[in-house]
């Protein structure tokens, strides 16, 4: 069973950072399919921290002592996915970025030599 | 007799006071030289006026619009090798440390069939370099080059050498897929696991006379782990048959 008080912290916890994504995407500064797993996971915090019967019966079937060691757990796990995820999209966007340099400086020595020949 | 397309790729970050010097030692060479050479300085996005000499010297250059770092500005010249349709690919550095009169010990093993890639060492038998480097840096290219012994069970002994040079096949390899930081150890992984003839031929270098190098003593341990960790991720590369 959660402590009352921790369950109150829990729900304001997950309903501020509902309210934060639901934000970033009203406010145009993401869109919902870059943040749908966000979305998701505030869903899953909202539900755990309200209906925490659930998350206890969970913990219980898994043989983790409670609800509180299965949230820590589980968001560890998460979150360790979602940084690996967000450091690939980094590593993807550096290549972008080193082949478009490339291929516009190669295009910027053709265009300055063209321009010069004219000359 | 088909005479080999060759381009000199000349890799140069903030170089402006001595790269007119490096370049006019080239183009004489080119001039007496028997080989069809052409070069091409690749301006790493320098903060310096080394654009604007280039460009007053009409010196043939790609100026990067940002800077890549040494592996981005060596790939933009293979990059543009393979586009251009070069034979051999030979990296030589801006900084004057290399000895444009050691080319050929570098291009003939390639012409002759003998080497897809050639490394210009300063510590194999028949080089005359009396600049070896510092002795710290002589014990981490020893240890980088016991590492990829070790790996691949090929010596190289000058593993962090930049005067390379390379056959359409290293070309194409390199324009698709080169190292960008302290690319020249691991690109010898990267090589090994393609089936890249590789051999090591002495060189004359120099010792830079002017510009800073970019591994200080601050960074060395970074740079040994950084390249040790490379190597060996490199080494489980699936190998082509």
């Amino acid at each position: 069973m959660m402590p009352l008080q921790l369950q109150v912290i829990a729900v304001i916890l997950a309903f501020v950072f509902f309210l934060l994504t639901i934000q970033l995407v009203r406010k145009g500064r993401a869109e919902v399919r870059q943040m749908k797993k966000w979305l998701l996971l505030a869903v899953i915090m909202l539900i755990g921290a309200l209906i925490p019967g659930v998350g206890t019966r969970i913990a219980k079937m898994l043989g983790i002592v409670n609800l509180t060691s299965l949230a820590l757990f589980t968001l560890t796990g998460v979150l360790l996915v979602f940084a690996l995820n967000a450091h690939m999209s980094l590593i993807n966007a550096e290549r972008q970025i080193k082949v478009l340099t490339q291929e516009l400086s190669l295009l910027k020595k053709e265009v300055r030599e063209a321009t010069e020949d004219e000359q | 007799m088909k005479k080999e397309k060759i381009l000199l790729i000349i890799p140069a970050y903030n170089e402006s006071e001595g790269i007119v010097g490096v370049i006019k030692k080239v183009e004489v060479y080119c001039e007496k030289s028997d080989y069809k050479i052409d070069y091409l300085v690749i301006n790493d996005g320098s903060t310096d006026d080394e654009e604007e000499i280039l460009l007053s010297h009409r010196i043939k250059h790609v100026e990067l619009v940002q800077n890549l770092g040494i592996g981005g500005a060596v790939q933009t010249g293979y990059l543009y090798a393979k586009r251009n349709n070069y034979d051999i690919a030979i990296q030589f550095d801006g900084d004057g440390q290399h000895d444009i009169e050691s080319l050929p010990h570098l291009i003939d093993p390639i012409i002759n069939g003998e080497a897809d890639f050639t490394v210009g060492s300063r510590f194999v038998a028949d080089s005359i370099s009396d600049f070896k480097s510092t002795g710290a840096r002589q014990l981490g290219i020893k240890i980088l080059s016991l590492l990829i012994k070790w790996t691949s069970k090929i010596k190289i002994k000058d593993v962090t050498s930049g005067y390379r040079a390379g056959n359409r096949k290293v070309i194409e390899q390199f324009a698709e897929r080169y190292p960008s930081k302290y690319p020249e150890p691991e690109s010898y992984m990267h090589l090994f696991a393609k089936n890249i003839r590789v051999q090591e031929v002495g060189v004359q270098m120099f010792e830079r006379t002017t510009g800073e190098s970019s591994i200080n003593l601050r960074k060395a341990i970074g740079y040994m782990i950084d390249v040790s960790l490379s190597i060996l991720i490199a080494a489980l590369l699936a190998k082509e048959d």
